[in-house]
C-alpha cells in the first residue's frame, strides 16, 4: 500500500511535467521557389534552434503553383496550410473571400501591435476592404518593387551619363547597340504576353503619364499619354533581342547575368543575389541599379511584394502566428536579405551597415519602395494583365499599331468590368 | 517471292542516314553536353557545343535532391493506378459487352464515362479535393492511385470494351457446355484471349499516369511524395531555370523510359504474334 502514494507522486511529475512542456507542432508553410526558399529556409531554420518542439513543412513552389494549391484548399477549408504566401495582385481575391486569418484580433489578442518599422504603404496592401483603415489580413513578407539596371562599364566606354530620362535611356541603347554590334543588346526586357509584358511595360506607361483607370474606375489605357508610352516602348524594342517576345523571368535574369545586354529597364531586387557572385555572375561591380528614369511623370516604379499571412482554416494558428512574428522580425529580414538577396520589407534593415555593404542596391530598393505604386486593387486584374499582356505583345511582334492595340485592350477590359 | 527489302542503295543513301542520325542524335548530344556544364556556361549568350570544363555538379544536385525516390513514387503510382484501372476495366467492359441491359444501357453508361473523362480535369479537382480530404487521402500516394482513375478508368474501359466486343462468344460457350464457372470462364478462357488487347490498354494506361501532373500537382504537397513530372518543373523557377540540372534530370527521367520501351515492344509483339496464331 506504500507503494500507491509514491505511484502517485511519478504520475504527477510526469503529467505536470507534459503540461509544462511545449507541445510539438508541425508547421506547413506555401512558400516559393529560387530565391525566396532559400530565403524562407534559413528562417526557418534559425527558428527551429530557438523551437525545436517546431517541426517544418517547407513547400517551395513556382508563383503558379503556389496559387493553385493553397486557392483549392482555402477554398474546400481544409486547413493544410499554416503560413502561405500570396503574390500581390491576388491578394484582394483571397481577402475578399474570408479565406485568412485576421491578424488585427489575433495581435489584439496577444496584447500586441504592428511594428511601426513596416513600411507603411506596404502594410496597407495588406489590409481590406480599404487599403488604410481596414482589418489586417497579411504582413509584406519582402519588399519587392520593379527597378531599373544599367551596365556602368559600357556607359563609361561610350561617354554615357546615367539616364535621367526614358528618352536618355532610348538614345543610350541605340548607341550601346550600334557600338557593340550582336554581342551585347542596348537593352532586354520580357515579353511574354500575360504578367511578364505588362510588368516591363508598365513603368514606362506611368512614367508617360498614363493610366489604367481613371478616378470613376473606367479604362482609360488608350489615352494619348499610353499610347505615347507604348510607341516609346516599340521604338526601345528595336534594341532588344530577335527573341524578346518570348522572353521571361529566367531568360532576362540570365542575359543580366552573362553581361548579354546594356541596360535592364524592369529587374526585381529578387533577381539580384547573385548579380556579385562570381560563380554566376560576368558582371560582379559593373551593374548600377536604380530607381525608374522619369518621362513626363516622375519615377513610378511598380510594387511586387509577396504577402505572407495565416490561413482561416489553420490548425495550428497560436504557434504559426508565433512563427509569423519571427519571420517579419528586422532580425530575419536581415538574415533572409544576406542569405538570398531578399528585400526587407521594414523601413530599418536598410540602414544596416552590413547589409548595404553586400547589396549596395538597397538604397535605391528603399526609395523605389517608398514611391511605389501597386497595380490596381481587382479581382479581374489576371484578367486585365491577360487582354493588355496579349495586345502589347501583337504590337511587339508587329501585328498591331500602338493605337489598335490599346484601343482594343481598353475595350475588351471595359467589356469584362461590366 | 519478292522482297520488299532491297539491297540496291544510292549514293546519297550514306548521306541521307547520316543527316537522319545526326537530327536524331544531336539534341540527345545537346542535352547531355548542357548537364556537363557549370551554371555560368550555360547562360553564356553564345552558347559553346562542348562543354568548356566538364562538371558532375548537375547530377549530384539532382540525386541529392532525392531524385530516385520521386522516380519510385512515379513508378509506384503509374503502376498501381494501372493495375487497378486494368483490373475494375477487365470486369467493367466484360460485362458491358456481354450482358444485356434494357434500354441499351451499357452505352449509355460508356457515353457517360466519356463525357466525364471529356470535361476539363480542373473541373473536377475541387470536389474531389474535398472528398479526399475527408477521407484523409492527401499527400498521399494511394490518394494519387485513386485520383489517376479520372483519367485511366475510362480509357481502359473503352478499349477492353472494343477488344471484348470482337472476342468470339464461341469459346465462352465452349467453355461453359465443359461445366466452366462464370469466374473460370473469365479467368481461364476471357483473360488470355485478350491478353493483346490488356497490353496495349496497359500501355496508355502507363503513359497517361507517368505524364501526369495536375492531380499530383493539387493532391500532394510533401517534397518526398512528388512525382517526376512535378520534379522536373520544379528546375523551371520564375526567376531562373536550372539548365545543366533540367537537362540531367531530362536524360535520367528517360532511362526507365527505354527500359518500359524495350520490355513492352518484347511484349507485344509477342502478344500479338500469340493472336495471329
Amino acid at each position: 500500500m506504500k507503494k500507491i502514494p509514491l505511484l502517485a507522486f511519478v504520475l504527477l511529475i510526469a503529467f505536470s511535467g507534459s503540461l509544462f512542456a511545449q507541445q510539438p507542432v508541425k508547421l506547413v508553410i506555401a512558400g516559393r521557389d529560387g530565391d525566396y526558399g532559400t530565403g524562407m529556409q534559413a528562417a526557418v531554420d534559425a527558428y527551429k534552434v530557438l523551437h525545436p518542439e517546431v517541426t517544418f513543412e517547407v513547400l517551395k513552389l513556382s508563383g503558379d503553383d503556389i496559387y493553385q494549391k493553397t486557392v483549392i484548399d482555402l477554398k474546400t477549408g481544409t486547413g493544410s496550410y499554416d503560413i502561405i504566401l500570396i503574390d500581390d495582385p491576388k491578394a484582394l481575391q483571397f481577402q475578399k473571400a474570408g479565406w485568412l486569418a485576421d491578424l488585427d484580433a489575433i495581435y489584439k489578442k496577444s496584447g500586441q501591435k504592428v511594428d511601426a518599422d513596416f513600411f507603411p504603404n506596404l502594410v496597407n496592401l495588406c489590409r481590406y476592404p480599404d487599403n488604410a483603415t481596414g482589418k489586417l489580413y497579411a504582413l509584406p513578407f519582402i519588399g519587392n518593387v520593379s527597378l531599373f539596371a544599367y551596365r556602368t562599364d559600357l556607359f563609361a566606354k561610350y561617354g554615357l551619363k546615367e539616364p535621367k530620362t526614358w528618352t536618355d535611356v532610348l538614345a543610350a541603347a541605340k548607341k550601346i547597340q550600334t557600338g557593340e554590334g550582336e554581342s551585347v543588346s542596348g537593352v532586354i526586357f520580357r515579353g511574354v504576353k500575360g504578367n511578364p509584358i505588362v510588368t516591363a511595360f508598365l513603368p514606362m506607361f506611368w512614367a508617360f503619364g498614363g493610366e489604367i483607370f481613371d478616378a470613376a474606375g473606367k479604362p482609360i489605357l488608350n489615352s494619348p499619354a499610353g499610347i505615347k508610352a507604348l510607341n516609346y516602348f516599340l521604338e526601345l524594342a528595336k534594341y532588344a533581342p530577335k527573341g524578346t517576345p518570348m522572353n521571361n523571368t529566367a531568360q532576362v535574369r540570365d542575359t543580366l547575368l552573362a553581361g548579354g545586354a546594356a541596360i535592364t529597364p524592369e529587374v526585381w531586387p529578387a533577381w539580384l543575389g547573385a548579380l556579385n557572385d562570381p560563380a554566376k555572375s560576368k558582371v560582379v561591380g559593373n551593374v548600377k541599379v536604380m530607381a525608374h528614369p522619369s518621362e513626363v511623370k516622375a519615377s513610378a516604379p511598380m510594387l511586387g511584394i509577396w504577402h505572407v499571412a495565416i490561413p482561416a482554416a489553420s490548425k495550428n494558428q497560436a504557434a504559426a502566428f508565433q512563427f509569423f512574428q519571427f519571420l517579419t522580425s528586422k532580425d530575419t529580414q536581415k538574415l533572409m536579405a544576406m542569405k538570398a538577396g531578399l528585400p526587407p520589407s521594414r523601413a530599418s534593415v536598410y540602414d544596416d551597415a552590413e547589409l548595404l555593404a553586400l547589396r549596395p542596391w538597397y538604397p535605391a530598393v528603399r526609395s523605389a519602395l517608398i514611391a511605389g505604386k501597386a497595380r490596381p486593387r481587382t479581382t479581374v486584374w489576371s484578367e486585365i494583365e491577360n487582354i493588355l499582356g496579349g495586345s502589347l505583345q501583337e504590337a511587339l511582334i508587329g501585328d498591331k499599331s500602338a493605337d489598335q492595340a490599346l484601343n482594343e485592350a481598353n475595350a475588351a477590359i471595359a467589356a469584362i468590368l461590366q | 517471292m519478292a522482297s520488299f527489302v532491297t539491297k540496291k542503295r544510292g549514293i546519297l543513301f550514306p548521306i541521307a542516314l547520316a543527316a537522319i542520325l545526326f537530327l536524331t542524335l544531336f539534341p540527345i548530344y545537346w542535352i547531355l553536353a548542357i548537364s556537363l556544364k557549370t551554371p555560368l556556361e550555360n547562360i553564356s549568350p553564345v552558347p559553346t557545343l562542348f562543354p568548356k570544363t566538364i562538371t558532375f555538379q548537375n547530377y549530384a544536385g539532382i540525386l541529392s535532391g532525392g531524385y530516385l525516390r520521386n522516380l519510385g513514387n512515379s513508378v509506384f503510382v503509374t503502376a498501381a493506378s494501372t493495375f487497378l484501372s486494368l483490373a475494375l476495366a477487365f470486369l467493367a467492359a466484360y460485362s458491358l459487352s456481354r450482358h444485356r441491359f434494357p434500354l441499351k444501357l451499357n452505352y449509355a453508361f460508356l457515353i457517360w464515362i466519356i463525357v466525364a473523362k471529356m470535361l476539363p480535369p480542373v473541373v473536377l479537382a475541387v470536389p474531389l479535393y474535398d472528398m479526399f480530404a475527408k477521407m484523409k487521402l492527401l499527400n498521399n500516394l494511394w490518394g494519387l492511385v485513386l485520383v489517376y482513375q479520372v483519367y485511366t478508368l475510362p480509357y481502359c474501359i473503352w478499349m477492353l470494351f472494343g477488344f471484348m466486343k470482337s472476342l468470339p462468344l464461341e469459346y465462352e460457350e465452349a467453355a461453359e457446355l465443359d461445366g466452366a464457372s462464370p469466374f473460370q470462364t473469365l479467368g481461364l478462357v476471357v483473360l488470355p484471349l485478350v491478353r493483346t488487347g490488356i497490353v496495349a490498354t496497359a500501355i496508355f494506361s502507363i503513359i497517361v499516369a507517368w505524364d501526369e501532373f495536375l492531380f499530383s500537382l493539387l493532391f500532394v504537397r510533401s517534397p518526398e511524395l512528388l512525382t517526376l513530372p512535378l520534379v522536373i518543373a520544379n528546375f523551371i523557377g520564375e526567376y531562373e531555370t536550372l539548365w545543366g540540372q533540367l537537362m540531367g534530370v531530362g536524360l535520367l527521367a528517360t532511362i526507365p523510359v527505354l527500359i518500359f520501351s524495350r520490355v513492352v515492344y518484347r511484349r507485344m509483339t509477342q502478344a500479338y504474334a500469340l493472336g495471329l496464331k
